[in-house]
């Protein structure tokens, strides 16, 4: 097991520096110069090309390419993502603003997808056929089709606009104002919610649908076990298996969804400022951004490759 | 002793008979095929050209008229939605193509040369596959500018490392077959391995794993330029519809609904037929369907 779970930190090590480098080389190789960028876009309109030199000089870009690559990386080992191109804040100061909010709501989501999510699943498994099933198997497809834009304004238009009972949009910290907190979040985590609990609700009901129909399973109905009992100890243990995988990358999507979701409903977090990074074309702040998220994918899928081993003895460690 | 004779099945009838077996899909058909049609004949089944603007008529409610209503420029809200459908069946087959043709010729050489080869390819899919398709989409297409064009190689590239990723698996168990073996030991090329008798028996799951992916590509395409970072205005890209119709959520909530409801419905048709497909092509439900 412990040769396992080095083997696999050495895959994630491996995993983040493959970024590092794609991220490096997406933002230098693809169209566009980001130095005149910044001077066009700026109040630096009036720069003389020397000018303009000088800045690459001053910030290193000038430097052949793999060099300035170094440079970034040993900078970033060091906790130093440089500072944004446009407003000259510390990157990593701003990301360490930023990432709980964004995990406060993605992990709270994450959980309601990791409980109802299956629970739904066998549910509708277990009552194949009948009305609750479908209303699971509709609710779950809607779930996994429906825009997420789209279903925070609605949420928006019926529960804020209509109903007047929901802030319209805003983040206040738990710690300041934990019932405002609450009230501005549930929106946003419905929302961010929907995609994990309807996936998972899918392939839950396939997989023990698909688990229910082996040997052994039948052997314990034959032997006259209670339902509950069947379900609990023998169905569930291996059913959950391919959703224990599905659940790493349920926490990639959810990261990524928060990129719209932070910008539907106007919350400070990293999917807010990779967007206003991108919109602007502050560089420095995209690559930190997109490496931060990486970096935490990266590590929740460590955390479920090693919870799966644990769970499954019949893995193989070598 | 002689084997039994298995009951000779033709495979396009089950095939048919399967797909249609299940409402849900035929569903999906007849809303993909409609879209289709929509896309073709916009022109013609569009009722006003869904860029010109009526000052005098603009946010109607929706009225005989303008079925949808109409948004703050005066264009008519079902003409742009129709006409959308042209970008969303590009977006959607075309990146699924791309990423479909680049993912199986990189998942081939990966998964039969194996080696260093498969090592580098296999970890640099990692490397993609950390990154959320979503945001990775965002900052390719940023970087390559608005537009259809950007727009679907920044998708082709979110989605490649899913079909590098299936091929690659599919590869490594089928070159274990039989057949393979007795291909290289008369010299068969490498080439022509991989090609001509590993390719075609990978041809299953990717065909449902495109499918899906259309609706992947659709809901990315509409969240970019719902973003701002995808197709811009005045084009009638769905996504950027909702946005549009989003600043007038109180007084016209159909601007934003109906779009959306677009979005869904096509997503929703391809996840179905793909559903389908995959129940059909299972060799493991042969005979249970």
């Amino acid at each position: 097991m412990t040769t396992y779970i080095i083997r696999r930190l050495l895959h994630a090590v491996l995993v983040i520096l493959i970024v590092s480098l794609l991220v490096f080389f997406l933002m230098r190789l693809l169209p566009g110069d980001p130095i005149l960028m910044y001077v066009a876009s700026g109040d630096l309109q009036n720069f003389s090309m020397e000018q303009v030199e000088h800045l690459k000089h001053e910030l290193g870009m000038d430097k052949p390419l793999i060099v300035q690559y170094g440079d970034w990386l040993i900078n970033v080992v060091r906790g130093d993502f440089g500072k944004s191109l446009l407003h000259g804040y510390d990157v990593l100061e701003e990301i360490s603003h930023r990432l709980p909010i964004t995990l406060y709501l993605g992990l709270i989501a994450f959980a309601i997808g990791c409980i109802v999510g299956p629970l739904l699943g066998v549910i509708s498994a277990v009552r194949r056929g009948k009305w609750l099933d479908t209303l699971v198997t509709v609710i779950a497809n809607v779930g996994i089709t429906a825009p997420a834009f789209w279903v925070g304004i609605i949420l928006i238009y019926v529960f804020s606009l209509y109903l007047g009972l929901l802030p319209v949009y805003g983040y206040t910290s738990p710690f300041e104002d934990l019932g405002r907190n609450l009230q501005q979040s549930i929106m946003p985590i419905f929302v961010l919610a929907t995609f994990p609990v309807a996936s998972a609700a899918r392939q839950t009901r396939s997989s023990v649908i698909e688990v229910m129909r082996q040997d052994y399973v039948r052997t314990a109905w034959a032997k006259g076990l209670s339902e509950r009992v069947i379900i609990m100890r023998h169905v569930l243990k291996n059913a959950l298996m391919p959703v224990v995988t599905l659940q790493g990358m349920l926490l990639r999507n959810i990261i990524g969804g928060s990129v719209i979701i932070e910008t539907v409903f106007v919350i400070p977090g990293m999917g807010k400022l990779v967007v206003d990074g991108m919109l602007s074309q502050d560089y420095t702040v995209v690559q930190g951004v997109v490496l931060v998220v990486a970096l935490t994918v990266v590590i929740s899928n460590l955390i479920v490759d090693i919870l799966y081993g644990w769970l499954d003895p019949r893995i193989q460690y070598d | 002793m002689q084997e039994e004779a298995l009951p000779r099945v033709n495979e396009f009838r089950r095939f048919v008979r399967v797909m249609l077996s299940r409402g849900v899909v035929v569903f999906g058909i007849l809303v993909i095929m409609a879209t289709i049609v929509a896309a073709v004949f916009a022109p013609l089944v569009a009722p006003y050209d869904p860029y010109a603007q009526d000052l005098d008529h603009v946010l109607q409610q929706p009225n005989s008229k303008y079925l949808l209503g109409s948004d703050s420029l005066g264009r008519d809200t079902l003409s742009r939605i129709i006409y959308g459908t042209r970008i969303t069946l590009m977006v959607g087959v075309g990146t699924v193509l791309i990423a479909a043709s680049l993912g199986t010729v990189i998942g081939l050489i990966a998964g039969y040369l194996g080696g260093w080869i498969y090592t580098i390819i296999m970890r640099f899919t990692d490397g993609i596959m950390a990154i959320p398709p979503l945001l990775l989409a965002l900052v390719v297409a940023a970087l390559l500018g608005t537009g259809v064009k950007g727009v679907m190689i920044a998708i082709s590239f979110a989605l490649l490392p899913g079909y590098i990723r299936l091929i690659c698996g599919q590869v490594l168990s089928v070159k274990e077959n039989e057949y393979v073996m007795a291909a290289i030991s008369v010299g068969v090329s490498k080439i022509s391995i991989m090609f001509r008798h590993i390719l075609p028996n990978c041809f299953s799951p990717l065909i449902v794993q495109m499918t899906m992916m259309m609706g992947l590509a659709i809901l990315i395409e509409a969240s970019l330029s719902f973003l701002g970072l995808g197709i811009k205005p005045p084009s009638a890209a769905w996504g950027s519809m909702v946005y549009d119709g989003y600043k007038y959520l109180i007084i016209r909530p159909v601007l934003s609904l109906a779009p959306g409801l677009a979005i869904m419905l096509v997503v929703f048709s391809f996840n179905m037929i793909g559903d389908g497909l995959r129940d059909t092509l299972d060799p493991r439900l042969r005979g249970t369907i």
